[in-house]
């Protein structure tokens, strides 16, 4: 290994990121290289100290969760809002469809107009399961923010 | 958060993809318990990433609004901590590539009142560091957090970042060689 090939890897080496060849071959140029051995020493301190600022915490602001429970409950409404507004016209087509449109014809062709709108409720299944979720996290971010303001 | 912690009591010993599924399962305070856990940190990382607390505070929410929209959908086991490392970085990096197009610039440096203030609090050679990591390109300065602040391993990196391991060496030696270079 060349001088230049430590250089490269030293960093991976003082992270401990090298595989058992590549340590073997590093550290064997490192016991007959002073020059490399200090920049070892230099790139170790320099590590230190870094990893040192993890002990200099940067405390988020109090009302950082108060401010997210806010912005997730407004977000949680404008999606209940989207959601049944969708859940109620797919409804209210899934009805009125068969009835307005398909009362003049055929038996068949009102028995497939019925059969698309059963297939429109299904399709509404998961969308209405998806609100009632919703609901429950309304109440849950209300809850907290309410909390959080009577502290 | 005492009404919610009363209803909806949970162990706060789970591993972080527990309570991801737990989440997806529809309990709150599996979610809450993961703001609990990391929103601080994030938050931290967020901070000497940007440079700039009201950013920090801002993208920590976003990342935390997007965990609750997303990680329902997400498909499989997620390790929510690389998740949550990916969407900062993301959020960061992006917010300034867009400022970098309007002002052809990096982003900006500690200002000066918060420096003034940092000193009094730091040590000077952890001020002298917070300078150094500032005027850093971001990309190197995002491997170095996530690295040594962070203290996150070549492969964690790699999943945030998008990269192989052999990439992060390559771009962790090169932030190690321009740290050296602005601490003269």
């Amino acid at each position: 290994m060349s001088c230049a090939d430590v250089e490269r890897f030293l960093g991976a080496y003082a992270d401990g990121e090298l595989n058992p060849k590549q340590r073997r071959d590093l550290e064997a140029h490192l016991r007959g290289c002073p020059g490399c051995s200090a920049r070892l020493r230099e790139l170790e301190e320099q590590n230190a100290a870094l990893a040192a600022l993890r002990g200099d915490e940067l405390q988020p602001p109090a009302a950082l969760k108060r401010n997210l429970q806010r912005r997730l409950r407004r977000k949680v409404v404008l999606t209940l809002a989207r959601v049944l507004i969708l859940a109620v016209g797919l409804a209210l087509a899934a009805v009125f469809v068969p009835i307005v449109i398909a009362k003049d014809l055929p038996p068949l062709a009102r028995a497939l107009f019925g059969l698309s709108g059963l297939a429109l409720c299904a399709a509404l299944a998961p969308l209405l399961w998806r609100a009632l979720w919703d609901v429950k996290n309304v109440v849950w971010v209300r809850l907290a923010v309410k909390e959080e303001d009577g502290q | 958060m005492k009404a919610v912690s009363e209803t909806a009591q949970i162990d706060t010993k789970l591993e972080d993809a527990e309570l991801v599924e737990s989440f997806r399962r529809g309990r709150m305070a599996a979610y809450e318990e993961l703001f609990e856990r990391h929103g601080a940190r994030i938050y931290g990382y967020l901070r000497r990433l940007s440079s700039d607390a009201a950013l920090a505070e801002d993208f920590t929410q976003e990342v935390f609004l997007r965990a609750f929209r997303e990680l329902r959908r997400l498909p499989g086991p997620v390790n929510f901590a690389a998740w949550a490392y990916r969407v900062a970085t993301n959020l960061c990096h992006d917010h300034f590539r867009r400022m970098a197009r309007r002002e052809a610039s990096e982003p900006p440096p500690i200002p000066a009142a918060e420096d003034a203030e940092a000193a009094l609090l730091r040590r000077e050679e952890s001020a002298q560091l917070e300078g150094a990591l500032s005027r850093l390109p971001l990309d190197y300065r995002t491997a170095l957090l996530l690295k040594y602040v962070e203290g996150l391993s070549y492969r964690q990196i790699g999943a945030v970042l998008l990269l192989s391991e052999a990439a992060v060496t390559s771009l962790l030696h090169r932030a190690r060689v321009e740290m050296r270079r602005l601490l003269g």
